[in-house]
């Protein structure tokens, strides 16, 4: 089986990592926070933020116990070959999903906002096939793309979301402190940890980290930094439109952008936006693409993460195309961000609790 | 392997290079300048287009022949559903209309009275591309005759109207009401939209006062004066304002940049489920006119910024009677209350406490200048 014998920082790590959360995370988010938690909407996606660095911190130590390995080939370690393998499935099939939706609702955005008559599978065929050229690339290259695009993109799209704060009416976030129930609050941050399920790739691309024991500082300065934009984010959105006024909008954050501008000199930021944000997303599923290719190579113990990139891609192709329009993606999405939650939660602390009782791992090897 | 499998690929994608679908020749595209929705004759609704005359589309420059008769065209046209109307208006022409750069969407009084707002923008809002910005006006004469007219600084009706609301002496008059706001309004229930109304002055366009709405229709009108109140209660960068002296009709201050602030404070009793607002309106503004001349010395000043206060208190609190009994809140008293007293607020009752509210308008004026003179 090949196996890249490259090894990526803690920069290339930190930017490919940033990349998966923003690019993943951002475009819905202020809708996810008006629809659970109100004005104060914010606040679900701070507490998010707030649990997921304990997962953070359970993977980065996982990782430190299986250095050289990632999570599809210590599993079977811990939990036998069958429930390895079953566990495996499940963690590959979660990336597949994450995958499969963003790639598709990047296509409807596309489709909607710039190529309204291009028929949504050439889109998708041409979106998938830079994914796939990605991927064939190797963690090497999806690494150094995230770190060529990261510099320009941040501070376009942190430019944008900044101006968008434009007609922010304070009274919109307000009250601050003033919750429904309990019951709101806990419903908020579990459909707002869905930026932070992009920190699953960490347990499957451990192996080429170079320092792991930056591993935690690594995961949660790019998480924290995603977090601050998106949570800007959603503070300008519910700032700018209400609660209510934003749950309107299909894509509220391209929306939010569309609308700021610089009277005279520019209409709109919207474009930056998204051209830097489809930038961000397309590095990010190529680097999903990559990780479920080297993943099906490692469950499957056959051939190598260059030829899976080629399999899978009818295969993805297929599910990208499954859901027949926009409605059916907006159906999915809230059984995704739960699902998405217990199980990305769910397994970090049973790998945790049970790697502690198996004393698996051999955290010697560990740099 | 690779660069076979990365030339078969960059093949098979230069076949469905996505664009190809999506190619339109510029000179077949029509730039929508204003769109514009009224009661039809022979349909239930008549929607019309702005399209600027091919060749036309360029500012035009003083001192050069650039002044074109005809620098835009109306087509119009009716349906029992705004998609009916929209497609005899597109069947009308051989150019692909674009709305990418509307700068306006106009009503019809007569519309924006018998239908509900939400309804009519709801089409013209999930076009792709359409501007969130554009402004939103209701036209007092007829939509179609109004925008159909060449206006003497031979401007497109659209671009004229975008030019007219970021053009500071008029701010105040003008109280810019964009697309994005509207539905924002709407979709909030913490305040009632209100739009500017505009008409034909001159061959030009002008405002006209502001349509206030309640329950998502059109349920009455501010002149200009009012609106201009309005703007101050809301809080205006610039605009102007005219103090008389008492009685006297013909001595006068007028003041130009003025500008406010107000800070509204609600007051709710749950026992009696009573409602009061204070409103502190902090005004500035130059002295540019003084009928007749004389020097504003420290005593003028004082008695000059307490009759504005006082002109301010009155026009403020008559207007708020007004919009009170209208049942409509262009303000944004419900907003305010809300975060207030967010266990309090019910959106089913809040007309019957906002009717009933007392308001208590606090103005402080400050002549901050005098001009040239002294």
């Amino acid at each position: 089986m090949l196996k890249e014998k490259t090894g990526i920082g803690p920069g290339l790590f930190f930017m490919v990592l940033y990349v998966s959360i923003f690019g993943f995370g951002v475009m819905q988010a202020p809708h996810v926070a008006a629809e659970h938690m109100g004005h104060n909407g914010y606040w679900g996606f701070i507490l998010a933020f707030i649990l997921s660095i304990p997962v953070t911190a359970g993977i980065a130590w996982l990782g430190r116990h299986f250095p050289n390995r990632s999570v599809i080939e210590y599993l079977p370690q811990l939990f036998g070959v069958f429930f390895g393998k079953v566990l495996g499935f499940l963690i590959l099939t979660a990336i597949l999903v994450l995958m499969v939706w963003t790639s598709r609702m990047i296509n409807e955005e596309v489709r909607l906002y710039f190529l309204s008559r291009t028929p949504v599978w050439a889109s998708i065929v041409l979106f998938l096939l830079v994914a796939l050229f990605l991927a064939h690339q190797g963690i090497e290259g999806i690494t150094r793309l995230a770190a060529f695009v990261f510099p320009l993109t941040f501070v376009l799209s942190f430019l944008a979301i900044l101006f968008s704060l434009q007609n922010f009416e304070l009274d919109n976030i307000r009250p601050v402190f003033f919750f429904e129930n309990g019951l709101a609050v806990g419903n908020g941050v579990v459909h707002l940890f869905y930026p932070f399920l992009a920190l699953l790739t960490a347990l499957m691309i451990n192996p080429y980290l170079t320092k792991k024991k930056k591993g935690f500082k690594v995961m949660t300065g790019a998480a924290a930094l995603a977090f601050f934009l998106i949570l800007l984010a959603i503070v300008s959105g519910i700032g700018n439109y209400g609660a209510d006024g934003i749950l309107r909008y299909s894509y509220p954050v391209l929306e939010l952008t569309r609308k700021a501008n610089l009277p005279f000199l520019l209409q709109t930021f919207g474009l930056f936006f998204g051209a830097t944000w489809l930038s961000q997303a397309l590095v990010a599923t190529g680097f999903f693409y990559f990780l479920l290719s080297e993943g099906v190579a490692q469950w499957l113990r056959v051939l190598n993460y260059k030829w899976f990139t080629l399999i899978l891609f009818p295969l993805i192709f297929f599910l990208i195309m499954l859901p027949f329009g926009v409605i059916e993606m907006r159906i999915i999405f809230p059984y995704l961000r739960v699902g998405g939650f217990l199980f990305t939660v769910g397994l970090v602390l049973l790998l945790f609790v049970v790697a502690i009782l198996r004393r698996g791992g051999n955290p010697e090897n560990a740099s | 392997m690779l660069p076979k499998v990365t030339v078969f690929f960059f093949i098979i994608g230069m076949l469905v290079l996505p664009g190809c679908w999506d190619m339109e020749d510029i000179n077949r595209r029509g730039i929508a300048n204003v769109v514009f929705f009224d009661t039809g004759d022979t349909g239930r609704f008549k929607t019309g287009v702005v399209l600027g005359t091919p060749g036309t589309e360029i500012p035009p420059i003083v001192g050069t022949t650039q002044q074109f008769e005809h620098r835009h065209y109306v087509i119009t046209g009716e349906g029992d559903s705004m998609v009916a109307a929209w497609s005899e208006v597109q069947a009308a022409t051989v150019r692909d209309i674009f709305f990418g750069q509307t700068r306006v969407v106009v009503l019809s009084e007569e519309l924006a009275a018998e239908e509900n707002i939400n309804d009519l923008l709801d089409f013209i809002g999930r076009i792709p591309l359409l501007p969130p910005n554009i402004h939103v006006l209701i036209a007092k004469d007829e939509p179609e005759k109004l925008l159909a007219m060449p206006n003497r600084d031979n401007y497109t009706p659209g671009n004229y109207i975008d030019f007219y609301f970021q053009s500071p002496p008029i701010r105040s008059l003008a109280i810019p009401m964009e697309l994005w706001r509207v539905n924002s309004v709407l979709d909030q229930k913490t305040s009632d939209p209100f739009i500017p109304l505009f008409e034909e002055y001159q061959q030009m366009y002008r405002i006209a006062g502001t349509a206030l709405f309640n329950q998502n229709r059109m349920f009455g009108e501010l002149s200009k004066s009012e609106t201009e109140i309005l703007a101050l209660i809301r809080g205006t960068d610039v605009g102007y304002l005219t103090v008389h002296l008492g009685e006297n009709q013909h001595a006068a201050f007028g003041f130009a940049r003025v500008r406010s602030k107000t800070k509204i404070t609600p007051h709710f009793s749950p026992a009696d489920q009573t409602l009061a607002f204070n409103l502190d309106v902090e005004i500035t503004g130059g002295l540019v006119e003084s009928f007749p001349h004389r020097e504003i010395g420290w005593e003028e000043k004082q008695e000059i910024e307490r009759k504005a206060e006082r002109m301010v208190k009155e026009e403020s609190e008559k207007l708020l009677a007004k919009l009170q009994d209208l049942h409509t809140d262009p303000v944004g008293f419900a907003g305010k209350f809300r975060t207030a007293y967010p266990r309090e607020w019910k959106p089913s009752d809040w007309k019957q406490l906002y009717s009933e509210a007392k308001m208590t308008v606090t103005p402080s004026f400050a002549v901050v200048h005098t001009g040239l003179y002294r």
